[in-house]
């Protein structure tokens, strides 16, 4: 071989072995220089939620004249920090009664925890500002996390860690808009996409109500209507507070003071894939409630020990329409929701039955 | 992502193109005087000015986006509806305002007024970027 030829090789070689090492070093600098951008979007997102919700809190406590204005900064930074510890799950058996348990007792501490800031605001007031400090409290949780994963990966140069950190950004980013945009709603006490199911229960109430309403269990109302000669009893949250009720507790009472209902009907808010439309309803069978899953254990469990059918109404959106101010589309879905369920009952159970109405959901700004 | 987020984006991102597109064109310039000079006018005209060109079109190919890159714009809308006549009004929500609450009598029939829908709008302008 000609000595010319033999350095040309290995030089080429060399330069082959650079490009390869250059080209994974450039990889990982790109990705670690797009999860940085994210990084900060999801650090400011976080600051602003913290600033609203302080703005919101001075708001209130200047309303209501509340005297401990210089404790609350300090506070709603430790409540915002504070964690939720689901129950051990090792022995799942009772595991969703602990859970419940827990989902309890941090709702009458936060909002035990906001009323001693506040003293004077009213329940509507209290349980808005509660919202905000869970979206808050979301969003900071979100953004500890990926920071958390961003900078292991960037400590060990991990590709594989980055990478797979990189494919998860979409969906937060999704999360991350909807906490976001659901600061407005908070603070201004509007409702959100989330309340559709709520604010269908409303309107049946309205055009078909007897007028007695009740608050059967903390927060959750029950509402006597008639239907095409079937007796309805809807349950929803009571608002206009953001609020979504013990929907489970409420049905069992009324399944333990009444006779069995023939059918039980779920209205509730449901994501949309990206090829659907907002506002698009479709039907299900089953419970139609996200959150943790207690309620919808406790429903399932309740109707299958009773052999009741269980019907869904879900109205289709993105994840940050479900938490941000309801959108024209979800609006005008309403009416076609009502007509679905007007159709299930009259199909699914006989004149004279009793049938339950459950409206799902985070009830802010929808009365009663 | 907030409207001010996706603002603040929007002006990098047209800066950074067009900040490119203010460099490559007097290089471009100045290859084609080259080219007419017939300095290395091998060179100039196979590999430098298609290059400099293809960096110009993917400049001037990022500013046209963000050009029309649009911010989406949003407006409340809360109707207020007569619970007798169904006279309707349209009004924009104010701060603890929520659907069912009883609003003014109402101007034809005197009834009370109740809010009936509160919901945003998308605006559209008819300048892109809005």
């Amino acid at each position: 071989m000609p000595q010319g030829n033999f350095y040309e090789l290995l030089l080429w070689l060399i330069l082959l072995t650079i490009f390869a090492y250059a080209s994974r070093e450039i990889d990982i600098f790109r990705t670690i220089k797009e999860i940085e951008a994210y990084v900060e979007g999801f650090r400011r997102a976080t600051q602003k939620a913290i600033e609203t919700t302080l703005k919101e809190f001075r708001n209130v406590a200047k309303e209501t004249e509340s005297r401990r204005v210089s404790r609350i900064e300090e506070r709603v930074r430790e409540m915002v920090d504070s964690v939720f510890l689901e129950p051990e799950d090792k022995d799942p058996y009772g595991l969703m009664d602990k859970l419940k348990h827990l989902m309890l007792v941090e709702d009458s501490a936060l909002i035990n925890e906001i009323k001693s800031l506040v003293p004077r605001a009213p329940k509507v007031a209290v349980e808005n500002l509660k919202d905000l400090i869970e979206a808050t409290r979301q969003l900071n949780l979100i953004y500890k996390y990926v920071e958390h994963y961003y900078r292991l990966g960037k400590k060990f140069k991990s590709i594989w860690l980055l990478l797979q950190l990189h494919s998860l950004l979409p969906f937060l980013v999704e999360e991350v808009s909807a906490l976001e945009s659901s600061l407005e709603a908070f603070s201004k006490g509007l409702p959100i996409g989330d309340s559709v199911g709520c604010l269908v229960a409303a309107r049946f109430i309205q055009l078909y109500g007897k007028g007695e309403i009740r608050e059967v269990v903390e927060d959750t109302i029950l509402s006597k209507a008639e239907f095409k000669g079937r007796e309805v009893l809807v349950i929803k949250a009571k608002g206009p507070s953001g609020v979504t009720g013990r929907l489970d507790d409420a049905l069992a009472m009324v399944v333990k003071s009444r006779r069995e209902p023939k059918v039980i009907i779920t209205v509730d808010a449901a994501l949309k894939l990206e090829g659907e439309r907002s506002g698009s309803i479709a039907e299900g069978i089953g419970v139609a409630i996200g959150g943790l899953g207690v309620e919808k254990f406790n429903i399932e469990r309740l109707a299958t020990k009773l052999k009741i059918p269980l019907y869904a109404i879900l109205i289709k959106m993105a994840g940050p329409e479900a938490l941000s101010i309801m959108s024209k589309e979800i609006a005008l879905s309403i009416d076609k929701a009502l007509r679905r369920v007007e159709r299930v009952i009259e199909e699914r159970s006989e004149v004279g039955d009793t049938v339950v109405l459950v409206g799902v959901g985070n009830t802010i700004g929808v009365y009663p | 992502m907030s409207r001010e987020a996706l603002l603040k984006r929007k002006r990098r991102w047209i800066l950074l193109h067009l900040l490119v597109l203010m460099l490559i064109i007097p290089v471009i310039m100045g290859l084609a005087y080259m080219l007419a000079e017939g300095i290395d006018t091998e060179r100039v005209s196979t590999v430098y000015l298609p290059l400099a060109i293809l960096v110009a079109a993917y400049a001037g190919l990022g500013l046209w986006k963000g050009y029309r890159m649009e911010i989406p714009n949003y407006r409340l809308v809360e109707i207020v509806k007569c619970t007798n006549c169904g006279y309707e009004n349209v009004t924009t929500p104010k701060v603890g305002d929520y659907i069912n609450m009883e609003k003014e009598p109402c101007p034809k029939c005197g009834r009370p007024m109740k809010v009936f829908l509160i919901y945003r709008e998308r605006v559209r302008s008819s300048k892109k970027g809005g």
